[in-house]
């Protein structure tokens, strides 16, 4: 706070972004999702603060925020560059031919924090992995990109 | 189940024993920081113009992670080097400093930040700011928690380092941004 508070002081705007959606409220009990606030977000003092959604705003708001800026996911700008790319068109163009249709969904699915330590294991991510591929079969004209 | 009398009498001891050690800091504070001075020039330090700084740390998401690299000076227009700065507020590796020397980036190391500082520092924020709000904060810290304390102190070195940055360090900075990386 006190570093963000010298920055104002010389006329420095702030900003803070958020890199994962992937907080502990989402394992926590319905009835106080609401409620819910990390430690690690207390005390924030900035002018502009960019997240992935409403919910994470409101889990945001017992700081001092300026403003907020719903930006969605952060790294799905990856998506961007990896569809710019020549092997990709190619990939897409054999896919389509091979399914005899056109794509009509792309989804960006982006992976999160799992292990030992935390509160994913590896065998959830397994799940996670099979759920995709389940999806793809259902639907074949939604394209993911991991 | 009752706590034993032994336990609770620890306990007395050792609050007893960090409120002393914590005001104990407190009190020689002002030394710590002090001795953290190497060379003070008589001359008003040159600054570097920069608009844009970005927070480095431990836990960032590096630029050459294992796993993700990522690299905010990507385009070079948007965002260029001729005007950004590194600011690398905790320890960092000595691979991830190589990184960014290799990659001639503007770099700030804002805990070594008080090794050289000008008269005008010292006049101005050391002596009349810093021991100002220090001896402000002696009168009533005796009888605060440790919790108030040690954030008191850690809060008096953040505004000594940071006045540091702008004043000797650099002017006309627009944005000062971090990306928070943490697994939980």
């Amino acid at each position: 706070m006190i570093r963000n508070m010298v920055l104002a002081q010389d006329g420095t705007k702030t900003w803070f972004y958020l890199h994962s959606r992937h907080h502990s409220d989402l394992f926590a009990p319905a009835e106080v999702k609401d409620q819910y606030c990390h430690t690690i977000y207390s005390f924030l003092l900035y002018d502009n603060l960019a997240v992935w959604s409403n919910n994470i705003e409101s889990m945001m708001r017992p700081n001092r925020i300026k403003r907020f800026l719903g930006l969605g996911c952060l790294w799905s700008e990856h998506i961007k560059e990896i569809e710019a790319q020549a092997d990709f068109t190619d990939l897409r163009r054999r896919y389509e031919q091979k399914v005899k249709g056109k794509i009509r969904k792309m989804i960006g699915v982006f992976d999160t924090t799992f292990g030992d330590q935390v509160i994913l294991t590896s065998e959830d991510m397994v799940v996670f992995a099979q759920s995709i591929l389940r999806l793809l079969n259902d639907f074949p004209d939604v394209e993911v990109i991991f | 189940m009752a706590i034993s009398v032994f336990s609770r009498a620890y306990r007395g001891v050792l609050t007893v024993f960090n409120h002393i050690k914590w005001f104990g800091i407190f009190l020689i504070f002002p030394v710590w920081i002090f001795s953290k001075i190497r060379r003070i020039s008589v001359k008003r330090m040159k600054r570097v113009d920069c608009q844009v700084g970005l927070r480095v740390y431990k836990t960032d998401p590096s630029f050459f992670s294992k796993q993700r690299s990522i690299d905010f000076l990507v385009d070079g227009m948007s965002l260029n080097k001729g005007y950004t700065i590194f600011c690398v507020e905790t320890q960092i590796s000595d691979s991830y400093k190589e990184e960014l020397n290799k990659r001639g980036y503007k770099i700030a190391y804002i805990q070594d930040l008080l090794k050289d500082v000008d008269m005008d520092f010292v006049k101005n924020v050391l002596l009349k700011d810093f021991l100002g709000l220090w001896a402000s904060f002696l009168l009533r810290i005796a009888t605060a928690p440790d919790v108030v304390m040690e954030s008191t102190l850690k809060n008096l070195q953040a505004y000594v380092l940071w006045k540091r940055f702008f004043i000797n360090i650099i002017w006309n900075i627009m944005l000062y941004t971090m990306i928070l990386l943490m697994s939980m």
